[in-house]
């Protein structure tokens, strides 16, 4: 028995222990650093006692991501702001007409962090699976256990809201820094 | 493909999602349209932004530890077993630490308490079982349900013999 | 306190929660004189395997329950899934109004890096049915030519009352008539409220000036609720109306009270570009204990320009004439 549960523990070490780096940064950019460290604990505590459920063969990450996404949805569905579920009814990709002009100054900013706290959380978690994570959509779609059209719907809204968020933040900047120009002006 | 149809695929293009024809449409799109080329590049470096932005946070050593215990067994995570080889006297103190640190009711009192508690309530839910079941709420008939969302699910009856790949439709006629 | 004696107080808590349950809900369930004549539904759940004209049944089972019973039926295969929920209202003495959600899933194979693909399909469908009608779902579409799974749904008025004798309300049941092989059908049942009244208000500095009302919300089915200006409004708000697409979608049962999932869009109708939907100003969705008010601030989404605190409150309940249980 020990000798089957160290032949456990090594192939868990093996396979899913290595990702812990990529679930907790991806565990952070949706909740604050303690939060994050609990989801990151109990996903993985998750995946140690259902570990004989996971298939060699297939993707590790993604399973991860998988019970990332069910502790998440388990865990904060309380007094949360999130998107309305009512997706189904909505397929059409919007026509992009967001990207002409260069809205991303600095690419590492805290300002792109910011603006990625406020897209809505199913969003988040679309864009940053395909992002970041790489993940082609019919695995986005088995992560968060919802149709391919919507993950292509929320992949296509989370970028565009993101693009404008970006986007607002310089505009802000650009009127605050006007109307100290126009102070500046009148004082003279 | 026109700028209008490119913008539409664009994110299927970008992420590879798009077929071997309509990825072939959209490079020669792109070829032509400088506007659609500064949108995909756009969003190339909006993509580039959030990998890098994502990647400035690294796990704390304290949680590389906690998830490395969840495997390790009871005995161990008493005390650091990567420092140095245990010797019976650590070994001991571990024994003893075990104890205190889980029971401290006397032993024969904390079992009495378990079997009191297990009984009644065993003789409860069996007399809850056979009693009329409760007004409202979900009634269900269904098998014990497996942690089917943890990976590839339904292993059951097989109705091949009916799929053909339609899609489900509902209707309502006479009786 | 150590683990094991939390364990062994958990337990004691137990006891006394399962010791206590009987008796509240014994006085929370309200009296009612066995003359009321409140009706209940029967739905019969019969599955045919039909060939060359013959008909099998492959399994049978009812559903009874009072007016507004919902049940789903799964079917589960090797490499299929259909998961359909109906939801019911008797809008007329004969007439039921179901509202159906199908959902399936079919795998078809296994992506590059070995991950399970599937092929996924939702509809929703809302019916009129009368009692001399039935439904007829087949889960895997028509096919004349081959073996077809034909799921007949026919609903009946039972005899019994909704009521047993004492007053208390009759429970819901499931009887399985014949069982399909291998568990593959299965059919649940559950009875909740379906009509809520929303009232939804607009504070301004803490100011009401806009509130919205409706008695008749239902659950699953999305309504729009049109926030009307007070006497207290200014013409900014006056100009900047609010729709609140509000989508109550589910109900939980939760002690104390129990608690409804809402999800709604709030938007302006006056920005809409042309050809477009109008844009969404504010999404947000919530768990809130019935009667409970949900409190959102949309200083950052309404008239951010003006510089005021605006707040949105909403709160649900039962409908009048509704009950929880």
């Amino acid at each position: 028995m020990r000798l089957l549960q160290r032949g456990r523990t090594k192939r868990f070490e093996a396979v899913a222990v290595p990702h812990l780096a990529d679930v907790y940064r991806f565990a952070r950019q949706l909740e604050n650093e303690q939060r994050a460290q609990d989801l990151v604990q109990e996903t993985y505590l998750r995946a140690w006692k259902y570990f004989d459920s996971f298939r060699p063969e297939t993707n590790c990450r993604a399973w991860l991501f998988r019970i990332l996404h069910n502790v998440w949805r388990d865990a904060g569905q309380r007094a949360r702001l999130e998107i309305p579920l009512t997706e189904k009814e909505e397929t059409l990709i919007e026509p992009y007409y967001d990207w002409e002009d260069e809205f991303l100054k600095n690419e590492l900013s805290m300002e792109l962090e910011r603006a990625l706290s406020q897209v809505p959380a199913l969003y988040r978690w679309a864009i940053l699976l395909a992002d970041v994570e790489e993940l082609s959509y019919q695995e986005i779609a088995h992560v968060m256990n919802c149709p391919i059209g919507t993950v292509m719907s929320r992949i296509n809204r989370g970028r565009r809201t993101l693009a404008r968020l970006l986007r607002s933040r310089d505009a802000e900047l650009i009127k605050e820094l006007d109307e100290i120009k126009d102070e500046s002006t009148r004082s003279i | 493909m026109d700028c209008k149809e490119f913008r539409e695929v664009l994110d299927l293009y970008v992420d590879q999602e798009l077929s071997f024809d309509a990825s072939t449409a959209a490079r020669i799109h792109l070829n032509e349209c400088s506007t659609c080329r500064r949108a995909e590049r756009e969003l190339i470096r909006l993509r580039r932004a959030l990998k890098l932005v994502v990647s400035q946070h690294q796990p704390s050593a304290d949680l590389v530890s906690a998830v490395r215990r969840i495997t390790q067994p009871r005995w161990r995570r008493l005390f650091d077993i990567t420092k140095r080889k245990p010797n019976a006297a650590d070994v001991a103190r571990a024994r003893r630490s075990l104890w205190r640190e889980t029971i401290k009711l006397p032993m024969p009192v904390f079992m009495l308490l378990v079997i009191a508690v297990v009984t009644v309530t065993v003789v409860f839910t069996r007399r809850r079982m056979f009693s009329a079941p409760p007004s409202a709420g979900v009634y269900s008939k269904t098998e014990a349900i497996k942690p089917a969302d943890l990976g590839p699910p339904f292993e059951a009856a097989d109705l091949s013999r009916f799929d053909h790949g339609g899609r489900a439709s509902l209707y309502k006629e006479l009786r | 306190m150590n683990r094991y004696t939390r364990i062994a107080l958990i337990l004691l808590f137990c006891l006394v929660a399962l010791t206590s349950d009987g008796g509240s809900s014994h006085l929370a369930v309200k009296a009612r004189p066995a003359t009321d004549d409140l009706r209940r539904i029967r739905f019969d759940v019969t599955t045919f395997e039909e060939h060359n004209g013959r008909r099998d049944v492959i399994s049978e089972t009812t559903v009874e329950g009072p007016q507004g019973t919902d049940f789903q039926i799964k079917l589960q295969g090797g490499r299929f899934q259909l998961d359909a929920k109906f939801l019911t209202d008797l809008v007329a003495p004969e007439v039921l109004k179901v509202r159906a959600d199908l959902n399936t899933r079919r795998l078809y194979g296994y992506s590059e890096r070995n991950l399970p693909l599937y092929e996924e399909g939702a509809q929703k469908q809302a019916l009129q049915l009368g009692f001399d009608e039935k439904l007829v779902l087949l889960p895997f579409g028509r096919n004349d030519n081959s073996d077809q799974l034909k799921i007949e749904i026919t609903p009946e008025v039972s005899g019994q009352s909704a009521y047993l004798a004492s007053g208390m309300a009759r429970p819901l049941e499931i009887k399985i008539l014949k069982a399909s092989p291998g568990g593959a059908i299965t059919v649940e049942a559950s009875k909740v409220p379906h009509r809520f009244a929303v009232e939804a208000v607009l504070l301004e500095d803490g100011r009401e000036v806009a509130r919205g009302e409706t008695n008749e919300s239902l659950l699953e089915e999305p309504q729009d609720i049109v926030l009307k200006p007070t006497e207290q409004a200014g013409p900014e708000i006056v100009n900047n109306p609010i729709i609140l697409k509000l989508d109550i979608n589910r109900y939980l049962r939760s002690r104390p009270t129990d608690q409804i999932a809402i999800a709604f869009d709030a938007h302006s109708p006056e920005r809409q570009r042309p050809g477009q939907p109008p844009p969404v100003a504010f999404s947000a969705a919530g768990i809130a204990e019935l009667g409970s008010t949900l409190p959102y601030d949309l200083s950052d989404y309404y008239l951010k320009s003006s510089g005021r605190k605006y707040e949105l409150r909403l709160r649900v309940k039962l409908a009048p004439g509704e009950e929880a249980n």
